[in-house]
C-alpha cells in the first residue's frame, strides 16, 4: 500500500496523509493492528519535514484512527474503520455554520461576529 | 620461498580481482545503461551531460589501470629479486596498496553522492510516494546471518581473552583489537540504520529496486563484518604461534574475500534488467 502526496496541492499535505490513510483504512487495503511507518521514515521518504508528519499522526491519534505503543511503533487502531467515517472538520464546520446563523438572525453584523470569533480564538481561559 | 611463491599469487589475484576484474565489470554496466537508457529517452537518469560522464568513466578506468599496472610490476620485481615477504613493513606496504586499489571506488561513491543530490535538484515534480509500511532490519536480512554475525563477534571477545589472558585491561593488545572491531562494527551499524530509515538517494527509485539496493547493502555488511572477525581471529592465531611470515598472504587473501562480497552482494545491481528504469522516463510519475 502507497501513499502519494503533492506538495503543490491545495490541500495541506498533513490533511492529504491523514484522507490517504482514512481512505485506506475504509477500503480494507490497512486493517486494524498493522503497523505504520514510524514519523521519521515516513517523513524521509515522502521528504517532508518531521513536524508535517508528526501532525498528522497526532491527529489521526486524536481520531482514534491510529495509536501509538511507544518503542513499538504506530498501529492502526481497532475501532479505526468507524471511526474514519467521522469527520471531525466536516461537525466543526456545521456547527459553526449553525451559530453563524443564530447570530445573523439575531441582527448581528459579519464584522461583530469575527471581532468575537477571534477574541474567542485569542481566549486562553477555553 | 614457498610462502613467497603463494603470496605473490595471492597477491597477484588480489591486482587482477580489485582493480583489473571489478572496474571492468562496474564499466561494463555503465555503459550497458547509457547504451539501453540514453540521455534522449531517460533525461531524468542523467543531471549532467553525456561527456562529463563519459569522462568520470575515463578516469576511473585510466586509475584502475594504473594501480593494476603498478601490482603487476610489484609482483614482478618481487618474483624477479626474490625478494622475502616476511617484515612488518610489508603489512604496511600491503595494506597502503589495498587503499590505493579501493581509492578509485571511494572517489566513485563521493561522485555517486554528488550525482544523486544533482538529480535531486532537477525534480521539479511536487509529488511523492511512500509505502505505508515500516522497514524493519529483518526485512531485509534473515535473523540467521544477523545472528551469525553477533555470535562470531562474541565468539571473538572469548576468544581473544583466552588467547591472551592476561590482557584484560585497557590499552592491552586484546582490548585494543576488540576496540577497533567495535567501533567497526558500529560503523556498519549506522550505515545499515541510515540505509532503513534515512532519506531515499535517488528520488526516482521505485520502492521495490530501493529494499532490493538495502537488502543488498544490509547483507554486504553483515559479511564484511564476519570476515573481518575471522581475519582477526587469524591474525591472533598467527601471532600466538609465530606464523608472522604468512600474515602478508592472510592479509591478501583477506582482502580478496572482502572484494568477492562486495562485488558479490554488487552483481544484482549490476543486473539492469531488473532495476526499474521506467521511472527516469520525462513523463512518468516520480516516487
Amino acid at each position: 500500500m502507497e501513499i502519494i502526496i503533492d506538495s503543490g496541492d491545495s490541500v495541506p499535505v498533513f490533511a492529504q496523509i491523514i484522507d490517504q490513510i482514512k481512505s485506506a483504512v475504509l477500503s480494507g487495503d490497512i486493517n486494524p493492528g498493522e503497523a505504520l511507518p514510524s514519523i521519521r521514515q515516513l517523513a524521509n521518504d515522502l521528504e517532508l519535514n518531521h513536524n508535517t508528519v508528526a501532525k498528522a499522526y497526532r491527529l489521526l491519534e486524536r481520531d482514534s484512527v491510529i495509536q501509538t505503543k511507544g518503542y513499538r511503533g504506530t498501529f492502526i487502531h481497532p475501532d479505526a474503520r468507524a471511526n474514519s467515517k467521522v469527520d471531525i472538520n466536516a461537525w466543526a464546520e456545521s456547527r459553526l455554520n449553525e451559530v453563524i446563523k443564530q447570530f445573523r438572525k439575531s441582527g448581528v453584523t459579519d464584522s461583530e461576529i469575527r471581532i468575537a470569533f477571534r477574541k474567542a480564538m485569542n481566549n486562553n481561559n477555553l | 620461498m614457498p610462502n613467497d611463491i603463494l603470496f605473490y599469487i595471492v597477491f597477484l589475484c588480489q591486482v587482477v580481482l580489485i582493480s583489473y576484474y571489478i572496474p571492468g565489470k562496474i564499466l561494463e554496466r555503465m555503459k550497458l545503461v547509457v547504451e539501453k537508457y540514453p540521455p534522449s529517452s531517460y533525461p531524468k537518469l542523467y543531471p549532467v551531460s553525456i561527456e562529463k560522464i563519459e569522462r568520470g568513466q575515463r578516469n576511473f578506468r585510466n586509475m584502475n589501470a594504473a594501480i593494476f599496472i603498478t601490482g603487476i610490476l610489484l609482483v614482478v620485481a618481487g618474483v624477479f629479486t626474490n625478494y622475502e615477504v616476511v617484515g612488518d613493513w610489508d603489512n604496511v606496504l600491503l595494506n597502503l596498496f589495498f587503499f590505493l586499489q579501493f581509492f578509485p571506488m571511494m572517489v566513485s561513491e563521493v561522485l555517486a553522492f554528488k550525482y544523486y543530490k544533482l538529480m535531486r535538484n532537477a525534480n521539479s515534480d511536487t509529488t511523492r510516494k511512500a509505502e505505508l509500511r515500516p522497514r524493519r532490519l529483518f526485512d531485509f536480512v534473515s535473523p540467521r546471518l544477523f545472528g551469525t554475525g553477533i555470535f562470531v563477534y562474541i565468539a571473538f571477545i572469548l576468544f581473544t581473552f583466552s588467547a591472551y589472558p592476561n590482557q584484560f585491561y585497557l590499552g592491552s593488545k586484546a582490548t585494543n583489537m576488540i576496540a577497533v572491531l567495535t567501533c567497526g562494527n558500529l560503523f556498519f551499524t549506522a550505515i545499515i540504520l541510515w540505509n532503513i530509515y534515512g532519506k531515499k538517494l535517488d528520488p526516482y527509485q521505485s520502492n521495490k529496486d530501493r529494499n532490493r539496493q538495502i537488502s543488498l547493502t544490509v547483507k554486504s555488511l553483515i559479511f564484511i563484518s564476519i570476515a573481518a572477525t575471522v581475519f582477526l581471529m587469524i591474525s591472533i592465531i598467527v601471532d600466538v604461534f609465530y606464523l608472522d611470515h604468512l600474515i602478508p598472504t592472510f592479509l591478501s587473501m583477506y582482502y580478496i574475500l572482502l572484494a568477492i562480497i562486495s562485488f558479490r552482494t554488487l552483481i544484482p545491481a549490476l543486473q539492469i534488467d531488473d532495476t526499474d528504469f521506467e521511472v527516469y522516463k520525462e513523463k512518468s510519475a516520480t516516487n
